[in-house]
C-alpha cells in the first residue's frame, strides 16, 4: 500500500519540562516529556497513539495544537511550520488543526450556547453572514447526531457522549485538515464510546480529515486506527500497522500493555492472564519500575 | 415516551431518542423560579427595591425637610406629625431617615462601582497574564489586604481631609483590590480549565477570551462579592459619618444621625433606635440576598457523609410481591442479603419532591463469592453501595426491606452501630486512591490511626502490623515506605495502600467502587490480581462496582446489571457472558471493543440513559431497545430466570440478543 505524502510531519520532537530545583543555587535540570519522537500523518488517515499515563502521549498533541513550547524537532502541517518555541502559531494553522478532549463537560464552556459553542470558530475566521453560520451550525450538528432544536441548550443539558458530539461539531467547523483527539472516549460509557467512535469513522469518510487519536485502550485505538505508535517514558518504542502491532508487538513493552487488554471472553480471559504474569515478570527484570 | 426504534436512520447516527436532561425552557426563568423557592432572600430584595425607592424619590416623599428643624421643638417623641419624633434641634426624624438611605446607598455605589470598574478588569488582565506585573500588583495588594481596612480608610481621610465622596472614593479604591484578589484567583482557576484551552485551539484572541469565556463564568461569585460589598459599605458610610469624617452636617445620615443620638443619649433615648435598626436591617437585607444568590449559583448542594443516612425498614410490612433475587453461588447462606433497597434524593434543592435513583433493589451476596454491580454512569451502582454501608450523604433517603449482614439487620441500626460495622466487618476502596490519602500525613500515620483508635493497639505494635499489610500487597520495603507522603506513591501503590487499609480489621466484605478505573491498563491487571489473591487468601466476599466488563470477565463470579436505578439482571459471569437475557445487558456486551480486525462500525446501544426524573411506567429500557413491544409499556418486574433474573416481558422468547447485526444498525 502506497501512502500519500504525509499531511503532517513530526521530526526529532522533544519538550523538555524544567525539573523542580530544591535550591535555587542548583543547577537547573529538566525532565524529557517527549524525547525525540518522529512521526507522520497521511491526509485521511487516522494514526494511534497508545502508552500509559506520564508516557507523553498528550504532550505530543499539546505540541502539535501549539500549546506546548517545543524544546527541539520541528512540526509541519500542510506547509505552516511551527518550530519556533514559544512563538504564537499563525491563524491560518488554527484553522487546520483542532482538537477533542478527554472531558467534554470541562472543554465547553458552561455559559455558552450549543449555537455559539460550534459557531464561534465560524464567527471568528470567516466572515460568513449570521444566517449562513446558523445553517452550518446545523449541517454540522447532524453530521455528529444531534439536532437543531438543541441549537440553544447549555452543555449541562446533555449527556456526556452528546456533549462530546458537541465538541466534535464544534472541532469540524472550520473543516481541518487534521484533528487531535486526545482520549476522546475514555470517560464515556462503553455503549457511548462506541456511538462516538462510529461518528467520528462516518465524519472521516465524508470529509477525509486526519486524526491523531491518543488513548490508553489499544482495542479501542485498533478500531479506529490505521497504524499505531506506542510510547513508553518519551519515546515512541514501536510504530506500525494497527493489525500488526496489536497481533504480534515486538518491543517488551508493547507485548505487556497487549496482555493487559482485558478480555470479555472468560476462558480467554483467563489464558492471558497467565501469559501476561510471564511477560510481565520479564518485562520487570529488564526495567525495574513498571509500576511508577 | 416514544417507545419505537427510529428504524429508517442506521443506530450510529440516529440523533439520541432518549429523552433529554431538560426542556428547553430558558435557564434565567428557571434560576428566577428556584430562587423564589427560598424564602428569605426574595423577601431581602423586595426590602433592598423599597430602600432604593425611598431613596431615589426622598425629597418627595419625605414630611419635612431633611436639614431645617422647629428650634422649639426638639428632642420629640413620635406623634402625628412627626412619626419617628423629632431630633436635638427639632428636624423630622423620618424625612432625615429617608434622605439618610440615599446617602448610604449613594456612597455604597460610588464604592462599588469603582470597585467593580477598577478591580475587574485589572484582575482578569493580572490573573491571565501574570509576570512581573502580577507580581507587583499582588504584593501591593497583599500589604494594603494585611492592614485593618477601616483604619487604612481612615488615615487615608484624616490626610486628604473629610467628606463623603472622598471617603467612599477611597474606600472604593481598597474595595478594588479586594475585587482584583478575587477576579485574578478565578481567573488563575478557570485559565486551567479545558474550555479555555479549547477556545485557545479555535484561534480565540486575549480580549474575546477574558469577556466571553472567563468572566461568565466567575460573575457568579463576583456578583455575591458585590452584594456584601453593599453591605459593608454601608456600614462604613456610617462609621465614617458617625466620626464625622463622611455626610457633612447638616446633610443627614444614618451615621451622623446617631452620633447626634449618642450626644443626648441621657434625655432622649429613643433617637437612637431609627438609625441604628435602618442600618441594621439594611445590611442584614443584602446579606441575606448574597446568600440567597450564592445558594443559587453553587449548583449542587453538598450533603455532607457526616449527616449520612442509615438505612431506614419499610414500613409496609407485607411483602406483596415475591422479591426474586440474585442469589446465586456461594456455600449456604449468604453473607449479605438485600431486598428492595430504594434511595431517593430531592428533586431539586430544598424541594420537597423526591426521585428515586434506586429503585427496590434486591440481591444477595454468597460467602467467598466476588460479585460485580456493572451499569452506566449515573444508574445508581454507588449509591447503591454506599446505602449499604449507611453512608448516602444527607439530602438522601434510604428504605430497604431488609439488609442483613452475617445474621444482622442492617436496616434501622443506628451510627454507632453501623460505625462498628465498617470498621471492623466492611471494607471500602474508592476509584481515585490519591484523593482519599491526606497528602499532609504520612503513610505510615494514615494506616496506624485507624488501628491505634479502634483497636487500641501501641504505636510500635501497629506500625509493625502496617508493615505487614503493606507487604501483603505487594509493596517492596514495606517497612521504609511507611514514612512516605502520599505524593511519592504513583495511583497503582496508592491503591495498594487503599487496599491495605482496607483489609486491616480482616474484614467479611470489601466493597470496591471502581477501584481501577483511574490506573493504567497494565498497573490495573496488578491490581485486579492482588485483589483476586488476597479474596482467596482470606476467603472474604467481595462486591466490585464497575463500568468495565472486561474486569468482571476477570475477577468476578457473580454479575448484577443496573440500569437506570434497577437491576436489569441477575446472574453467575459465566452464563450472563454467554448468553444474556436482558436486551441492554447483550447490547452493553456487543459493544465492548475487542482486540480483533475491524469489520464495519462498532456495535452500540442507540441512543442516551433517560433522566430519573421522566421514567414512564414501562421498561426503562423501553426507548433505546431494538426489541420493544406494546407489552413494554407496562410495569416489568424482575423475575427469576435459571439461577439468575431478569427484568424482560421478553426473556422467556430466548430471542438472538446478542447478534451484532442488531446492535450495528444493520
Ligand atoms: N448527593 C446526591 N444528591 C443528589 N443526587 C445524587 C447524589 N448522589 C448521587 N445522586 C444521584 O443518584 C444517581 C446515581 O448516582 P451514582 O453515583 O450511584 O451513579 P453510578 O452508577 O455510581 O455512576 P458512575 O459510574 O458515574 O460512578 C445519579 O442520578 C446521581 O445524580
Ligand atoms: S421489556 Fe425487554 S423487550 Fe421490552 S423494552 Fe424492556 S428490555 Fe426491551
Ligand atoms: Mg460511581
Amino acid at each position: 500500500m502506497t501512502r500519500r505524502p504525509p499531511l503532517l510531519e513530526v521530526q526529532d520532537l522533544s519538550v523538555r519540562y524544567p525539573a523542580a530545583r530544591r535550591f535555587p543555587w542548583w543547577k537547573s535540570r529538566s525532565n524529557a516529556a517527549v524525547d525525540h519522537v518522529s512521526f507522520d500523518i497521511a491526509p485521511g488517515e487516522t494514526l494511534g497513539l497508545v502508552g500509559e499515563s506520564g508516557s507523553g502521549k498528550s504532550t505530543v498533541g499539546r505540541a502539535i495544537l501549539g500549546l506546548q513550547r517545543i524544546s527541539a524537532g520541528t512540526i509541519r502541517c500542510d506547509d505552516v511550520h511551527i518550530t519556533d518555541a514559544g512563538r504564537k502559531v499563525p491563524r491560518s494553522y488554527r484553522r487546520r488543526v483542532q482538537a477533542v478532549f478527554q472531558d467534554p463537560y470541562g472543554s465547553l464552556n458552561p455559559t455558552m450556547i450549543v449555537a455559539d459553542l460550534v459557531g464561534e470558530p465560524l464567527a471568528l475566521h470567516t466572515d460568513l453572514p449570521r444566517s449562513t453560520r446558523t445553517e452550518r451550525v446545523v449541517e454540522l450538528l447532524e453530521m455528529v447526531g444531534l439536532r437543531s432544536r438543541h441549537l440553544s441548550r447549555h452543555p449541562y443539558q446533555f449527556s456526556g457522549g452528546q456533549q462530546q458530539r458537541i465538541a466534535i461539531a464544534r472541532a469540524l467547523a472550520l473543516e481541518p485538515a487534521l484533528i487531535i483527539l486526545d482520549e476522546p472516549v475514555s470517560s464515556l460509557d462503553v455503549s457511548i464510546q462506541s456511538q462516538v467512535i462510529n461518528v467520528l469513522e462516518q465524519v472521516q469518510a465524508k470529509t477525509g480529515v486526519s486524526y491523531l487519536f491518543i488513548a490508553h485502550d489499544l482495542a479501542v485505538v485498533r478500531h479506529i486506527s490505521a497504524r499505531i505508535a506506542v510510547m513508553y517514558r518519551g519515546r515512541i518504542v514501536e510504530e506500525g500497522e494497527a493489525d500488526r502491532v496489536c497481533e504480534k508487538p515486538e518491543h517488551p513493552y508493547s507485548q505487556l500493555l497487549l496482555s493487559s487488554i482485558l478480555n470479555v471472553d472468560l476462558r480467554d480471559q483467563a489464558q492471558r492472564r497467565a501469559y501476561r504474569h510471564e511477560l510481565a515478570a520479564s518485562f520487570r527484570r529488564q526495567e525495574p519500575t513498571v509500576d511508577q | 415516551m416514544t417507545v419505537s426504534p427510529d428504524a429508517t436512520v442506521p443506530a450510529t447516527s440516529r440523533p439520541d431518542a432518549g429523552p433529554d436532561r431538560d426542556f428547553p425552557g430558558k435557564r434565567s426563568r428557571k434560576m428566577l423560579a428556584r430562587f423564589l423557592e427560598q424564602k428569605s432572600a426574595p423577601t431581602a430584595g423586595l426590602f433592598l427595591l423599597a430602600i432604593v425607592a425611598v431613596a431615589v424619590f426622598a425629597p418627595y416623599l419625605a414630611p419635612h425637610p431633611q436639614d431645617a428643624g422647629d428650634l422649639l421643638r426638639p428632642s420629640e417623641m413620635p406623634s402625628v406629625d412627626h412619626w419617628l419624633g423629632t431630633d436635638s434641634l427639632g428636624r423630622d426624624v423620618l424625612s432625615r431617615l429617608m434622605f439618610g438611605a440615599r446617602a448610604a446607598l449613594l456612597a455604597a455605589l460610588v464604592a462599588v462601582s469603582i470597585a467593580v470598574a477598577v478591580g475587574l478588569p485589572l484582575g482578569l488582565v493580572l490573573g491571565y497574564r501574570g509576570g512581573w506585573a502580577d507580581r507587583l500588583v499582588m504584593r501591593l495588594a497583599e500589604g494594603v489586604n494585611a492592614m485593618p481596612f477601616l483604619l487604612v480608610a481612615i488615615t487615608l481621610i484624616a490626610v486628604l481631609g473629610p467628606g463623603l465622596t472622598k471617603s467612599m472614593v477611597i474606600v472604593g479604591v481598597i474595595y478594588a483590590v479586594m475585587v482584583l484578589r478575587l477576579v485574578r484567583g478565578e481567573v488563575l482557576a478557570a485559565r486551567e480549565e479545558l474550555y479555555v484551552t479549547g477556545a485557545l485551539v479555535v484561534g480565540v484572541g486575549t480580549t474575546r477570551l477574558l469577556w466571553r469565556h472567563v468572566l461568565p463564568n466567575i460573575a457568579p461569585s463576583l456578583i455575591v462579592q458585590v452584594t456584601t460589598m453593599f453591605a459593608t459599605s454601608i456600614i462604613v458610610e456610617a462609621t465614617l459619618s458617625f466620626l464625622g469624617l463622611g455626610t457633612q452636617p447638616p446633610q443627614a445620615s444614618w451615621g451622623n444621625m446617631l452620633a447626634d443620638a449618642q450626644a443626648s443619649a441621657f434625655d432622649h433615648w429613643f433617637l437612637a433606635l431609627p438609625a441604628g435598626f435602618a442600618i441594621m436591617i439594611t445590611v442584614l437585607a443584602f446579606n441575606l440576598f448574597g446568600d440567597g444568590l450564592r445558594d443559587l449559583f453553587s449548583r449542587e448542594s453538598a450533603g455532607s457523609v457526616l449527616n449520612a443516612n442509615a438505612a431506614r425498614p419499610l414500613v409496609e410490612g407485607v411483602v406483596e410481591r415475591e422479591h426474586s433475587a440474585g442469589s446465586v453461588g456461594g456455600d449456604g447462606d449468604p453473607l449479605m442479603s438485600v431486598r428492595r433497597l430504594s434511595v431517593s434524593f430531592p428533586a431539586r434543592p430544598s424541594s420537597d419532591e423526591r426521585i428515586d435513583v434506586v429503585t427496590e433493589v434486591s440481591f444477595d451476596i454468597g460467602r467467598r463469592r466476588v460479585i460485580a454491580l456493572v451499569g452506566e454512569s449515573g444508574s445508581g451502582k454507588s449509591v447503591t453501595a454506599m446505602a449499604l454501608l449507611g453512608l448516602v450523604p444527607d439530602p438522601g433517603r434510604v428504605t430497604a426491606e431488609t439488609i442483613g449482614f452475617d445474621g444482622r439487620e442492617l436496616t434501622g441500626a443506628n451510627e454507632r452501630e453501623l460505625r462498628a460495622i465498617r470498621a471492623r466487618e466492611i471494607g471500602v476502596i474508592f476509584q481515585d486512591p490519591l484523593k482519599a490519602l491526606n497528602p499532609a500525613f504520612t503513610i505510615g500515620t494514615q494506616m496506624t490511626e485507624s488501628m491505634r483508635v479502634v483497636e487500641g493497639m501501641s504505636k510500635r505494635d501497629a506500625r509493625i502490623r502496617a508493615a505487614e499489610l503493606l507487604d501483603m500487597v505487594r509493596i517492596d520495603r514495606a517497612a521504609d515506605r511507611l514514612d512516605d507522603y502520599p505524593h511519592q506513591f504513583s495511583g497503582g501503590m496508592a491503591q495498594r495502600v487503599m487496599i491495605a487499609m482496607a483489609l486491616s480489621s480482616s474484614p467479611k466484605l470489601l466493597v470496591a467502587d471502581e477501584p481501577t478505573t483511574a490506573l493504567d491498563v497494565t498497573v490495573q491487571s496488578d491490581i485486579l490480581d492482588l485483589l483476586r489473591d488476597l479474596q482467596a487468601e482470606t476467603g472474604m466476599s467481595m462486591l466490585i462496582i464497575t463500568h468495565d466488563q472486561g474486569v468482571v470477565a476477570d475477577i468476578a463470579d457473580d454479575l448484577m446489571v443496573m440500569y437506570a436505578g434497577e437491576l436489569v439482571e441477575v446472574g453467575t459471569v459465566e452464563k450472563v457472558f454467554e448468553e444474556p437475557r436482558h436486551p441492554y445487558t447483550a447490547g452493553l456486551l456487543a459493544s465492548v471493543p475487542r482486540n480483533r480486525r475491524r469489520e464495519g462500525t462498532l456495535p452500540s446501544i442507540p441512543g442516551t440513559v433517560p433522566a430519573l426524573d421522566e421514567l414512564g411506567p414501562g421498561c426503562r429500557f423501553g426507548a433505546r431497545c431494538p426489541f420493544v413491544v406494546d407489552r413494554c409499556r407496562e410495569p416489568v418486574d424482575l423475575v427469576g430466570l435459571g439461577d439468575g433474573a431478569v427484568r424482560c416481558v421478553r426473556a422467556p422468547e430466548r430471542l438472538a440478543l446478542g447478534d451484532a447485526d442488531i446492535w450495528s444498525g444493520r
